[in-house]
């Protein structure tokens, strides 16, 4: 037995054990695939040779060669399987062939841009290569950006900079003529709302760099997704070729399901706390991902109380950059056991590889779930990962269907190009940045109706030499790139501005007594203005947070794809969706500690929605038998569909909203799946195409719960905002296996 | 001095490795120009920011001893490229800027707003074009003699002049606006007023300088 099976087996002879363990899966090892090395130069092979990399990998290989020919290439090989240098080698050699090329490097966190900045420094210095590069963010000295502007061979930013300076693109023309590549890494980042306004981001920036006759290749990299190309086609509306072959080798891995159900009384937590100190007391480097910063402090906390004897240290945003070097640096030369981190550990940042990885609460996609396994196995050796679940219907469900792990069916990331507050915000910064000589903005987009809309509200104007943005602020300003609309209610602190949110926003984070998250602070609301368009907010450390409770109303407004089934309709389209907030909950560690009423105006919005219009007789069906509700099995049937949503669709549980309708208006019974967000943002469309999949999902979920009449594992939802009643869970199975 | 055989970019280079732009030997580089070669610019704006119009340039310059201002009015969106195209009209044959802040502001603004019309051809990058920045000029030549430095603060300590019925730099976006609800020229007038005065205040404060650091 090897030691990793020992560490296993010695588990379960702790007192914290009870049979948690339901399996161990092994994952064979792979060996390492090497490729001709494509001909590098000198000064590249004097790199590599620093580094003791003799040949490169399959992949590696593959994307030096695409990216030489000129393709628009997404790499999706795993964590630590050195893509990096899969784009940095024809990056550079560029350079040394052409001393004045540029290069944009596109990050989506800070700690990120750093890592690339040293990792770029690294290959000046061993590569005798002379070239300059730096970060331009909000933290860049001003003197220091405007060197970067008039030297820098390769600039790091991230899209919030980016989206900020795009209008100064005149400072910006010796960098932008020469601009050879667009680096977009940790592309999966950029999916959702975040996605979709990056996607019209960067259509702004080739629509500034067309002014410098520049049309620079794109090089994306990211986890693994179902769909790269699609993904990255529409994030950025270039042809794009996918490497994906991982040539990388890895050692034997153990995946360990561990149901925390198992030992009642003892929660999930505490079990994380338990195996993270059994295993680095036993001297296996850990690192244990946790859902919240608060969770990776307490954890920490509790493991110090009961053993001092191991150090186990937190990582988590917030901690200062020196703070963060500095585990990473103890992580990856081996002097410190045992870390908890939030997902700030999960994206590319190099910490070498450790022997176990704690996985516990489900990171929200099979893709997040890999980044954070793939921390494991240190150069072939074996390495474990454990599985924990939160309760929750879709945690609980992998535990179950570990095949969804095993198999990699990954998620498809999604964006939309069709949201309208998305596109005209976007349109009008377009407009702001480069007079524009038509009302096509965008290649690939329609913008016509948009562009009318800003002239007939004179936000732009028609001149003889073409449109012109006539407004008298920077519309960069109101266009928030993590929201489908422009913020319209101010969040004030000390009477200063904390950050501008949108309506519908601020009425589930900045309603009176809400306690709102910004930057990792904890704010709590004292009051919400919607006439004034403020709320005022304090800051204080609290360790609860709160949840709205909503009816929901949905109006079909159009309808964009049908698809005839025997004995139900499924529809896509546009609906209305009309929110009453009735209250909010205070929740700590996920109790509910109190509820209180809220009174506040009915919010509607406009989104896309899938809905399913069931047949009679699916409703005699449940009807057939007398103990089951038809009212309670449509509405728990709603909420399984819901749950599983996001194992297709790259999102959060709080992305959909739900509403089901034993009678709709049209005196059909209805369930409504649709985007939580103003103008839609794709999710609903995708499940139209994958809607029998996820039935089948559903109802092994449902029928797989060991409860008799619903739980939070299967039909309960946290989120509903009529405390889950009714519910009738057999009643849901009768209806979903219609539905097949 | 083999710096000067090479001319005006290397003095230039070889000051900028050594002094800091607002240094004394930066003005004295204006030996380098006839007074026919210096273009004296001030614009007035909708906001601080690229994004937004311009609404007025002035633009002064000398020819023999007469000193001419000409200036620029954006009444519409619609006349604002015309007015940067009448003032690359006055660029060539100029070899340097006079401006009061205008190394940060006035000239990259308005290479920023040609930039946003995808032209006027300029016979140059106009920020690539010497520069000489009378608001840095003046804190170093008064070093810790004012409390402000604002055009219209050196104008009152240093040439001891106060404007008539001028308005402030900060209202001009106001007067514009009012002129944009209700056409009434009396609104425009203030501004035209204010961006002459401006570049007539450059000229002076330039020949104070010249005084002091020189004769």
């Amino acid at each position: 037995m090897d030691k990793i099976e020992n560490l296993i087996e010695s588990i379960k002879s702790e007192k914290f054990y009870s049979g948690q363990i339901i399996s161990v899966l092994k994952l064979p090892k792979s060996i390492a695939h090497y490729s001709q090395t494509p001909e590098l130069s000198p000064s590249i092979m004097r790199y590599l040779k620093s580094q003791g990399i003799t040949s490169l990998y399959t992949h590696q290989a593959r994307a030096v060669s695409l990216i030489r020919q000129g393709k628009n290439v997404i790499i999706t090989t795993p964590t630590a399987s050195g893509k990096t240098l899969g784009f940095n080698i024809p990056v550079l050699e560029r350079i040394e062939k052409e001393k004045t090329a540029s290069a944009l490097y596109i990050y989506p966190a800070k700690a990120l841009s750093n890592d690339q900045l040293n990792i770029l420094n690294e290959m000046e210095m061993n590569s005798g290569l002379d070239f300059e590069c730096g970060i331009y963010d909000g933290d860049t000295d001003s003197q220091v950006k405007k060197t970067l502007r008039e030297k820098a061979n390769i600039i790091i930013t991230n899209p919030y900079e980016l989206h900020q300076v795009l209008p100064y693109h005149p400072r910006w023309r010796r960098f932008y003529t020469n601009l050879k590549y667009v680096v977009i890494d940790e592309a999966h980042r950029y999916k959702g709302v975040f996605g979709s306004n990056i996607a019209f981001l960067l259509r702004r920036l080739k629509r500034v760099l067309k002014l410098y006759g520049a049309a620079p290749q794109f090089i994306a990299s990211t986890a693994s997704i179902a769909n790269p190309v699609e993904f990255m086609e529409k994030l950025t509306g270039e042809k794009f070729e996918a490497v994906g072959e991982n040539g990388a080798p890895s050692g034997e891995k153990h995946l360990a399901l561990w149901d925390p159900s198992l030992f009642p009384g003892r929660s999930v937590n505490t079990q994380t706390k338990d195996i993270l100190l059994h295993s680095a007391k036993n001297n296996f480097q850990t690192l244990a991902f946790v859902s919240s910063r608060r969770l990776s402090e307490l954890i920490r906390k509790w493991a110090n109380q009961q053993d001092s004897s191991v150090e186990i240290l937190s990582y988590r945003a917030g901690y200062s950059p020196e703070m963060r070097r500095d585990i990473e640096a103890k992580l990856k030369n081996g002097s410190i056991k045992g870390v908890v981190s939030t997902n700030a550990l999960e994206l590319g940042i190099d910490i070498g590889k450790l022997d176990v990885i704690i996985i516990s609460g489900y990171p929200g996609t099979i893709s997040s779930f890999w980044q954070q396994a793939g921390r494991a196995g240190r150069k072939m050796q074996d390495s474990a990962i454990f599985y924990l679940p939160q309760e929750d219907a879709l945690q609980k469900y992998i535990l179950k269907h570990s095949d969804i792990l095993t198999s990699q069916n990954f998620e498809n990331a999604i964006i939309s190009l069709d949201n309208p507050n998305i596109i005209a915000g976007h349109v009008l910064c377009a407009i702001s940045e480069a007079m524009a000589e038509g009302t096509k903005i965008f290649d690939d987009i329609e913008t016509g109706p948009f562009v009318e809309t800003l002239i007939s509200g004179g936000m732009v104007v028609k001149t003889p030499r073409g449109l012109v943005y006539s407004g008298a602020k920077r519309p960069q300003d109101v266009v928030a790139l993590d929201d489908t609309g422009g913020g319209n209610i101010k969040i004030k602190v000390d009477g200063k501005i904390l950050e501008e949110i949108s309506v519908t926003r601020a009425y589930d984070e900045a309603h009176k007594g809400a306690v709102h998250l910004f930057n990792g602070d904890t704010y709590v609301i004292s009051e919400l203005n919607l006439d004034e368009g403020y709320a005022l907010a304090a800051k204080e450390d609290v360790d609860h947070y709160t949840e709205t409770m909503k009816d929901e109303d949905v109006k079909i407004l159009s309808v964009k794809k049908t698809k005839q089934h025997a004995n139900f309709t499924l529809n896509f389209g546009n609906v209305c969706v009309t929110e009453f907030y009735k209250g909010y909950r205070t929740k700590k560690s996920g109790k509910v500690i109190s509820t209180d009423p809220l009174a506040l105006p009915p919010l509607s919005f406009n989104t896309e929605a899938l809905w399913i219009t069931l047949d009679g007789s699916i409703n005699r069906a449940v009807k057939k038998s007398p103990s089951l509700d038809f009212d309670g099995a449509i509405h728990a049937a709603e909420h399984a569909l819901i749950a599983l949503s996001p194992l297709w669709a790259m999102c959060d549980r709080n992305d959909i909203g739900g509403r089901s309708y034993p009678v709709y208006e049209d005196g059909n019974s209805t369930i409504f799946i649709y985007d939580g967000y103003n103008g839609g943002i794709g999710i609903a469309d995708k499940l139209f195409d994958i809607f029998s999949s996820l039935v089948s999902n559903t109802i092994a979920l449902v029928t797989g719960c060991g409860c008799e009449n619903g739980c939070p594992y299967c039909v309960y939802s946290p989120k509903c905002g009529n405390g889950n009643n009714p519910i009738d869970k057999q009643g849901a199975v009768v209806i979903l296996k219609e539905l097949l | 001095m083999s710096a000067l055989d090479n001319g005006l970019p290397a003095v230039r280079d070889m000051l900028a490795s050594r002094f800091s732009p607002s240094h004394r030997l930066f003005f004295l580089l204006l030996s380098f120009f006839k007074p026919e070669e210096l273009l004296f610019v001030d614009i007035e704006t909708k906001s601080l920011f690229i994004e937004t119009s311009i609404i007025e340039i002035g633009a002064g310059y000398f020819e023999g001893n007469k000193f001419t201002v000409k200036q620029f009015t954006a009444l519409t969106d619609s006349s604002e490229y015309l007015v940067l195209e009448e003032f690359a009209k006055l660029l060539p044959g100029k070899k340097a800027f006079v401006t009061f802040n205008g190394r940060t502001f006035d000239i990259p603004f308005i290479d920023g707003r040609m930039a946003y019309y995808g032209g006027p051809d300029t016979p140059a990058e106009i920020t690539s074009m010497h520069n000489f920045d009378i608001l840095h000029f003046s804190r170093c030549c008064y070093k810790r003699e004012f409390d402000s430095y604002s055009l219209k603060a050196m104008e009152a300590q240093v040439l001891g002049k106060e404007r008539d019925g001028d308005i402030d730099g900060a209202e001009v976006h106001i007067y514009f606006e009012n002129f944009l609800a209700t056409q009434n020229p009396e609104y425009i007038e203030p501004i035209v007023y204010h961006n002459r005065e401006d570049v007539f205040a450059m000229v002076q404060i330039m020949e104070r300088l010249l005084d002091r650091w020189i004769k």
